[in-house]
């Protein structure tokens, strides 16, 4: 299983699309930043952690699951439309092990890693210009901390649907999809519906946490500030963290099952 | 008396209403080179994914070193190496990272066995060029590279020089050569240049629509490959009359060329020849022959005798 999982984080520097992504991933706060400068006005000194996390945060991880769905997809998928995956049972691993060590990767890069580069500039933010008066840092890091679950289901999914359909090409096509499909339903049961599908997908789930738009105007030191109001209630919490855990379970042992019982042709 | 290192019993593989595989049984002695031959769907890239783990066996049982379990068969198989279908290849890596990537997923400590491994196959000097820019011969090559790469004791090679050149093709057979002579190494071979398996192969195992249609050893088949007379004449058909009514001759063959082929009667051809002459089938060409592996397959399948 270690091998199989150490050959994959090899394979990671490896692959341009994966390298491209992860970059991607650690640029687009910078991109998202700017354009807050551009738009707001903003002085550099006034970039916080909090400010990054009411203003952008939220779209950027948004934007950032396509990234992640490269990642997790091409690093999972890619040796199995070229039959490269198949070395690793030839090899004499077990099968259990060779998936156990598959999704250790997956997991590894898809929710670890990523979850850790979209949260990095909340962190380095608050290290250079200090938290700011935004929003109250423990509801901000709950959020953040949270949105790790859901990241967790939906990375589970894109490694089921790899698994399903037995390529990266034909992954990637489908997880993308369903993203823009549940973005689409999310929006019509919102909109016509007035249906907050707080649960259902994993992109209503992230979107949910990390969405934050109720503020009211303070004054901090002459200055008059949006403040937003982040707390969450305690059943959303437990809740998103209950689907998200049981869906990526799910996801994962059909995944297992695809991988374990199949025939590989 | 060599040790059985591998055996399968009564193995059968279904895929839908049709079988891959069907009650095959067949054993593997250690050292021995044994080529798989057989046309197209014959089910020798389905037995050979069987031994590998690939594919699950819908009926019987496969041993390897004598273990039946799964994950004894795992474990036997990390004695083992494989090029099945497609040699081991990630197209946007070079030969060297995609060696790299297996080593560390083989678990082999010595790094410096992946530039052993270039050597023996050749490819050293393929710098940073992606496989994707490899001709087929050099996957082929890197597919080879792979299975070296552990030091099996047991190799199974699908189609292994399949897309070589003449050169590559003469390597490969002596680096089998080699390893077998030398590290005692087992090989189960298929390919569809059954001249080269000819050159190579200590056993032969005949497979057509998933079932053994024969098993022999080198020896044996230099005993079944008899010798022939090919014969052509002013008139092949009034020769071929003369043949079998005047002569006897009962094994009488016509070529695709229209020429003769007797497999009988060989000690009587000063006879053979006068009749032909006064019978107004003057011979033109006389030629002793030997069936090749080749020749043998073909009868087989073909339901001839030989």
């Amino acid at each position: 299983m270690i091998n199989v999982f150490r050959s994959l984080n090899y394979y990671v520097r490896k692959d341009l699309a994966i390298v491209i992504a992860l970059i991607s991933i650690v640029s687009m706060p910078l991109l998202a930043m700017w354009f807050m400068r551009a738009l707001d006005g903003m002085e550099l000194s006034d970039m916080t952690g909090a400010s990054y996390f009411t203003g952008v945060n939220g779209d950027v991880v948004v934007i950032c699951m396509i990234a992640v769905m490269v990642i997790v997809i091409r690093l999972v998928g890619s040796d199995m439309s070229d039959k490269s995956v198949n070395y690793e049972i030839l090899g004499g691993n077990r099968r259990i092990k060779a998936y156990l060590g598959r999704i250790a990767a997956g997991l590894l890069w898809g929710t670890v890693i990523c979850w850790a580069l979209m949260s990095m500039p909340i962190g380095y933010l608050t290290l250079i210009n200090g938290w700011g008066n935004n929003v109250d840092m423990k509801w901000a890091l709950i959020r953040q901390f949270l949105m790790f679950l859901p990241l967790l289901r939906m990375v589970s999914l894109f490694i089921f649907l790899t698994f399903l359909v037995g390529s990266a090409g034909k992954g990637m096509a489908l997880a993308f999809v369903i993203i823009e499909a549940e973005a689409i339903f999310d929006m019509i049961a919102y909109e016509v519906l007035d249906i907050e599908l707080k649960y259902a997908f994993f992109t209503s789930s992230i979107s949910q946490i990390m969405r934050v738009d109720n503020a009211k105007s303070i004054v901090v030191d002459g200055k008059q500030v949006s403040f937003y109001l982040a707390e969450l209630p305690a059943e959303q919490i437990w809740k998103t963290a209950a689907v998200s855990l049981i869906a990526a379970t799910l996801y994962l042992t059909g995944a297992a099952v695809l991988f374990i019982r199949k025939d590989r042709n | 008396m060599a040790e059985i290192i591998m055996e399968a019993k009564a193995l059968t593989k279904q895929y839908g209403k049709q079988k891959a595989l069907d009650n095959v049984n067949f054993k593997v002695r250690e050292g021995s080179i044994v080529g798989l031959v057989g046309p197209n769907g014959a089910g020798k890239t389905t037995a050979m994914k069987v031994m590998g783990g690939l594919v699950f066996p819908t009926e019987g049982s496969i041993s390897i070193y004598g273990e039946t379990s799964e994950k004894g068969l795992c474990h036997s198989r990390t004695r083992m190496s494989f090029v099945i279908e497609t040699p081991y290849a990630k197209e946007n890596m070079t030969a060297r990272e995609n060696l790299e990537k297996q080593r560390i997923q083989k678990g082999i400590p010595d790094k410096k066995r992946i530039d052993e491994v270039l050597e023996i196959v050749n490819l050293t000097d393929t710098g940073k060029k992606p496989v994707k820019n490899f001709s087929m011969g050099m996957r082929q090559r890197l597919g080879l590279a792979n299975a070296l790469l552990g030091k099996p004791e047991f190799m199974v090679l699908d189609e292994p020089i399949n897309g070589l050149d003449p050169e590559g093709i003469v390597e490969i057979r002596e680096l089998l050569k080699k390893l077998n002579k030398e590290e005692k190494t087992t090989i189960i071979i298929s390919s569809h240049i059954l001249s080269e398996l000819s050159l190579l192969c200590t056993d032969y195992i005949f497979v057509d629509h998933g079932r053994i249609t024969g098993e022999l050893s080198s020896e044996e088949l230099e005993r079944e490959c008899c010798e022939y007379f090919r014969i052509n004449t002013v008139n092949n058909e009034k020769a071929s009359a003369i043949l079998t009514h005047e002569c006897g001759i009962t094994g009488l063959e016509a070529t695709e060329d229209g020429k003769l082929k007797i497999y009988d009667g060989l000690d009587r051809i000063e006879e053979i020849s006068t009749a032909l002459y006064k019978g107004g089938a003057t011979p033109i060409e006389l030629c002793r022959n030997a069936v090749n592996l080749e020749e043998y397959y073909m009868r087989k399948v073909q339901g001839d005798r030989i």
